[in-house]
């Protein structure tokens, strides 16, 4: 299939823009649904007026993202079917099935339950409403596990829970009890949702710090901060401690991310984390060194080895083993994955044609071929097959340079190590914010109370570049080793695509714009302007 | 605490396990072959990682005093 290279760059775009901004809402609305229950659990406890006052303020902010958040993820939903209708098709089973999920339990459980939190204070008993908050925290939390399986299929699609059906083309199901525990989407659900609870508690914190800076709302803005800084220092430490395993997991099931993440042009035992600086983007054809790679760098010796292989001498493959191979490691060159990668297509459009003729013996002889083992670690009981590395045909097409394998290096480089260091910041924050609370003196504490202030962009930009580091990070592949971007778009006029991009553009600047002066209005009258 | 221990050495023992020798696409067989126990164990950390903040907010609301009826 020949694909304008313009159009795809217009589909990834929209996609992204459309991702980015639906994802400015659903960390919050997965942090804010608990802090919210949080508050509501000690009114129900306590009986005292002045939690269900605070659980009702904070409530109003969660409602109006949770609102937006909705209905961005809609359009996100309907761009598989106009932008990425080849993707959809060809791994459709394996995609759909846990967005199905989500569609049908989570999110009619959030929407359900939405209604009595929202609206039912005072048609429901405070038990029923606070069994309701609480569901729907839950409920949103589990539609952010549907869709992390779903995104966990496309990080690491193993073939222990699909294949490539060669009488249909696509991938499909063959167990969904490992599809939705596989390690890479639990690991990465954790991440995303503690990633959410530590956004929302720098929101709450920061919002409270300013009552305080002003002199307003003081009982308010202190009960506020002590939740948000106690939520928010747990949940700040989990993510650290989970993103060291997804990074794990990441390090292992996507070499080229890893490698490109830290500007590993050449793979080396006991390789270094790059702790700060400037990549240049080099094609790993043309490196012969990691020092090429950076105008200046700080390392940290063995690290990436020891986070990433849970040895500090153990080997990590960098961008130029993955284009050229390492034997003494196990790697074979692009080249031949290509050329194993190419026959698989050939097998298939063999077994089509044989069966268009009605050549029974050549629809086995191509199945034969297509499903031949071309690689197997019999004591892990693990093996792949030619149609396990259809993917890989793409790189044998002659105008597709090899150093396409891998995704660009300065973005993933500064994506993922602007994440870090925010989110080690945010750990001191929630650190200093705790401690100063817990001795009764973050009332007058105004540096923390700044800090807090100022840190409320902060954990958006983090979990944007998260976002980022996972995706850009998987480029080439829309389905990693499986299914090339380049593959996966819908063959549509260019027009189209850039048409509605300016739409979807025009809509979601009025939105935002909407959605701050709403929170704006909210936050500046205070809590007793809600409800 | 013993359950915390118990937790985490499952959590930390589950790490080592890199291997030496690479599938030919780079990625790690041991990684590769899905270890659904590791997933479900993942899984569950969330529950509890929500008890444990909830908590952690009484203790943290009682300790400042600003909330002494909890």
């Amino acid at each position: 299939m020949n694909v304008d290279l313009t159009m795809l760059e217009w589909a990834r775009a929209q996609f992204a823009m459309t991702a980015l901004f639906h994802f400015f809402f659903v960390p919050f609305t997965l942090g804010m649904s608990f802090i919210v229950a949080f508050f509501e659990t000690i009114y129900v406890k306590t009986g005292k007026k002045e939690w269900k006052e605070i659980t009702q303020f904070w409530q109003l902010i969660f409602g109006i993202n949770f609102a937006l958040g909705l209905s961005t993820g809609i359009i996100h939903e309907f761009e598989f079917g106009t932008n990425w209708s080849t993707y959809s098709w060809v791994v459709g089973d394996l995609f759909g099935a846990p967005l199905a999920v989500e569609g049908i339990v989570a999110f009619f459980m959030e929407a359900t339950f939405a209604a009595i939190s929202f609206f039912g204070w005072k048609r429901v008993s405070k038990g029923v409403h606070l069994a309701s908050t609480w569901l729907l925290a839950i409920g949103s939390n589990l539609s952010a596990l549907w869709i992390l399986i779903a995104n966990g299929f496309m990080q690491h699609p193993s073939n222990e829970f699909g294949f490539f059906n060669i009488e249909t083309s696509r991938l499909e199901m063959s167990d969904f009890w490992t599809l939705i525990v596989q390690p890479v989407a639990q690991v990465k659900f954790l991440h995303v949702v503690t990633a959410g609870y530590t956004l929302a508690s720098i929101f709450v914190l920061g919002i409270s710090a300013l009552y305080l800076l002003k002199g307003k709302h003081k009982d308010f803005a202190k009960k506020s901060a002590a939740v948000a800084a106690a939520f928010g220092l747990i949940s700040s430490i989990f993510v650290a401690v989970i993103g060291d395993e997804h990074a794990y997991e990441v390090a292992n099931t996507q070499p080229t991310k890893i490698a490109s993440a830290e500007g590993l042009y050449v793979g080396e035992k006991g390789a270094p984390i790059v702790a700060i600086g400037i990549p240049k983007n080099l094609k790993a054809t043309e490196v012969t060194s990691n020092e090429e790679g950076f105008v200046f760098k700080i390392e940290l010796p063995k690290m990436l080895s020891l986070l990433g292989k849970r040895d500090p001498n153990a080997y990590v493959p960098g961008l130029k083993d993955l284009i050229e191979g390492n034997e003494e490691y196990g790697i074979w060159p692009l080249s031949k994955l290509a050329q194993i990668g190419k026959e698989a297509r050939e097998d298939l459009f063999k077994y089509h044609e044989a069966k268009k003729a009605g050549d029974k013996a050549g629809m086995e002889a191509a199945k034969a071929d297509f499903y031949k083992v071309v690689w197997e670690d019999k004591e892990k009981g693990i093996s792949l097959t030619k149609a396990d590395l259809i993917g890989y045909g793409y790189f044998a097409n002659s105008n597709v340079s090899p150093d396409l394998i891998y995704p660009p290096v300065p973005p993933v480089f500064y994506a993922f190590h602007i994440m870090v260091g925010l989110g080690f910041w945010f750990i001191l924050l929630f650190f200093m914010s705790w401690i100063s609370i817990v001795k009764g003196t973050f009332e007058n504490n105004t540096l923390v109370q700044k800090l807090a202030v100022i840190s409320v962009p902060l954990p958006w930009i983090a979990t944007s570049f998260g976002w980022m580091t996972a995706e850009i990070g998987r480029q080439p592949w829309t389905v990693f080793g499986v299914l090339p971007t380049a593959e996966s778009v819908t063959p549509i006029a260019l027009q189209n695509v850039q048409a509605t991009f300016f739409l979807f553009l025009t809509a979601f600047v009025i939105l935002g714009i909407a959605e701050l002066k709403i929170l704006f209005t909210v936050v500046k009258s205070g809590p007793k302007g809600a409800h | 605490m013993k359950k915390l221990i118990t937790l985490l050495m499952v959590f930390f023992g589950s790490l080592l396990m890199a291997s030496d020798k690479l599938m030919p696409n780079g990625i790690d067989p041991e990684v590769h072959k899905i270890d659904t126990t590791w997933g479900v164990i993942l899984f569950f950390m969330w529950p509890i990682l929500i008890i444990v903040s909830y908590k952690f907010v009484e203790f943290t609301l009682k300790k400042s005093g600003l909330e002494k009826d909890l």
